[in-house]
């Protein structure tokens, strides 16, 4: 299980690394089409779909690597075992607050497609299947921090 | 219950729960969640926080900061440090504290192509400091030089921490990457001027190593013309924001496919590893910093419901003092704040809260930005969290402790350039004016 979400963690940060190298390369094209008043339209749209989705599929590879901010200073001045009690109650506080997060998510997404929610402009997209990406990432965030809980259980003082 | 006192036990909960050693993301959101329930209903609350996941980024003009950081991951492991250094190295030979001055004004150069304080002090650690210590140069002097040179990289344009004082505080990201040209070769100059004062009065520090006496002022013109990439990329990228012919969006997205392409020629980037680490580390970034903006938004909104920044506003605005007093205040919180969290998170934290009562004393939005970013540089090099000096005692195996000892004189420094700033705000501000 621990092997499976890290798996899909790892995979996710190199996917919405590949879709932002594509939106590079289409905020690019966009640039010299417009150069011959040929503007490639909806461009700005599809850019922050994949940088949202980006930053949501990033969430847990960002946990697997410890990467997400936070004051350790202090924590790393109790003696050892304090140190331990303290971090797995920060991690169930992160659970919790995650999942709540993640059940909202869900929530809004699941508003979004059954109201067939969409954003207007040069080009109308749905706005439902990011936002489930954004549900999706979420989850995988929740169960990367149940599964750095798991590991701080399994640390030795 | 009384909206002010709920505030103020909800900023309380945040920095106890924080100190604690919860995710900055997280300790926003729980206490943001647990307040608002208070304020109005669980209900709306949830329902809020759905909404703010999306509509705090749901922006085209956000696209900006994960293109630039992309420009800068494809910069790091492109060869461009490595140009930078070994050219202005030359360029500058024979000066005492040659070496020195070159990390100075390499960082400065690399700057303008990587928006990462982080990545510019650690690649120059690998490269500089193996240096200095062959010309037998102090290693503190050495270390200081290095970390605070690294610090370059948030002032000069394309600032990933410019595009988040952007996204917080509203302001044009193409007005606040060209505030910070001027400041940013300000402070190059400042510190260079100051290492080589002091290399000129202890000679131990810096001795001028033989080899420095083979360079040629032809070597010195050939050095010159070799920085062509750089200039080109930057000035693409600015010229392209300063006139008007790109978005940041545009710049950001020219610049990262500029710096994979000359990657590639240089031969850097012709293997598919350091691409594909590129771009993992792109993706880890933004979703940690935009995770840090989506939930300061988050709490931003329960906090304007409790009034705490609007009484806030109220109170600064009716206080008797000459606003320099104020500012001078805020100053010492971004201070002593950056000494102990994540420059990031502190602007996350104070700016929804503090920006709007700068502006109502009447300073220039662009010019606290930019002051802003000089203590953000202070941050990321003074103990006991200074992010750039840890990273820098890990790729140097040096002690911490030399680092720091050796970015004193640098602060006093900083401390010149900020006082530059108040004195003539035009510094920042001459340029930004100017934009077409």
């Amino acid at each position: 299980m621990i092997k499976f979400v890290e798996f899909i963690n790892k995979i996710c940060a190199e996917v919405c690394g590949w879709m932002l190298s594509v939106v590079m390369i289409l905020l690019i094209v966009d640039v010299v089409c417009r150069t011959f008043a040929t503007p490639v339209m909806g461009v700005a749209e599809i850019a922050m779909f994949v940088m949202i989705g980006t930053v949501y599929a990033g969430l847990g590879n960002c946990e697997m690597g410890y990467g997400h901010v936070r004051v350790g200073s202090v924590v790393e001045m109790l003696p050892p075992r304090y140190q331990k009690i303290c971090m797995i109650a920060i991690y169930l506080i992160a659970i919790v607050t995650i999942g709540i997060a993640s059940y909202a998510m869900c929530d809004n997404a699941w508003a979004s497609f059954v109201d067939k929610e969409g954003i207007a402009g040069a080009v109308s997209y749905p706005l439902y299947p990011v936002k489930f990406v954004m549900a999706l990432g979420m989850l995988v965030y929740t169960a990367q921090l149940i599964i750095n809980l798991y590991k701080e259980l399994r640390k030795p003082i | 219950m009384n909206f002010t006192l709920l505030g103020i036990l909800g900023i309380v909960a945040l920095l106890l729960l924080l100190f604690a050693g919860l995710h900055m993301g997280v300790d926003f959101i729980l206490v943001g969640l647990i307040g608002l329930s208070l304020l109005v209903n669980t209900h709306a609350a949830m329902s809020l926080l759905g909404e703010t996941l999306y509509n705090a980024i749901a922006s085209p003009t956000f696209c900006v900061l994960p293109l630039f950081i992309l420009m800068g991951a494809f910069a790091s492991r492109g060869g461009f440090a490595e140009l930078a250094y070994a050219n202005v190295h030359k360029i500058c030979a024979r000066l005492p504290g040659a070496l020195a001055i070159a990390t100075s004004f390499g960082c400065a150069v690399f700057a303008s192509i990587c928006g990462s304080t982080i990545a510019t002090a650690t690649i120059f650690g690998r490269l500089a400091y193996p240096e200095m210590k062959r010309y037998n140069y102090d290693t503190s002097y050495s270390l200081g030089a290095i970390a605070c040179s690294g610090s370059f990289a948030c002032m000069i344009p394309p600032s990933g921490m410019f595009i988040l004082f952007a996204i917080f505080t509203e302001q044009s990201v193409g007005k606040l990457f060209l505030a910070g040209i001027l400041p940013g070769i300000l402070t190059a100059i400042v510190y260079s001027l100051s290492m080589y004062l002091r290399a000129k009065l202890y000679p131990h520090l810096a001795p001028v190593h033989p080899e420095e006496f083979k360079v040629t002022p032809r070597d010195r013109g050939k050095a010159f013309i070799g920085l062509w990439p750089i200039v080109l990329l930057s000035s693409i990228v600015i010229g392209g924001i300063y006139t008007g012919i790109f978005t940041a969006n545009e710049a950001g997205a020219v610049g990262a496919m500029g710096t994979l392409i000359f990657g590639l020629i240089y031969g850097k980037l012709r293997r598919i590893e350091p691409i594909r680490s590129s771009l993992r580390e792109t993706a880890r970034t933004t979703a940690m910093l935009f995770f840090i903006i989506i939930a300061a938004m988050y709490f931003s909104r329960f906090l304007a419901m409790t009034r705490v920044p609007t009484d806030l506003a109220t109170f600064l605005a009716g206080w008797h003092v000459h606003r320099h007093i104020v500012f001078a205040c805020v100053i010492a919180v971004w201070f002593l704040l950056g000494m102990v969290i994540y420059q990031a998170a502190v602007f996350a934290l104070t700016l929804p809260i503090i920006f709007p009562v700068l502006v109502s004393l009447g300073y220039e939005p662009i010019w606290i930005c930019v002051i802003a970013m000089k203590l953000n540089e202070v941050a990321g090099i003074t103990p006991p969290v200074g992010i750039n000096a840890f990273a820098l005692a890990g790729v140097t195996d040096s002690r911490v402790e030399q680092v720091f000892k050796g970015v004193l004189p640098f602060i006093l420094c900083d401390v010149i350039v900020i006082i530059m700033l108040f004195m003539w705000p035009q510094i920042a501000l001459y340029l930004p004016e100017h934009m077409f």
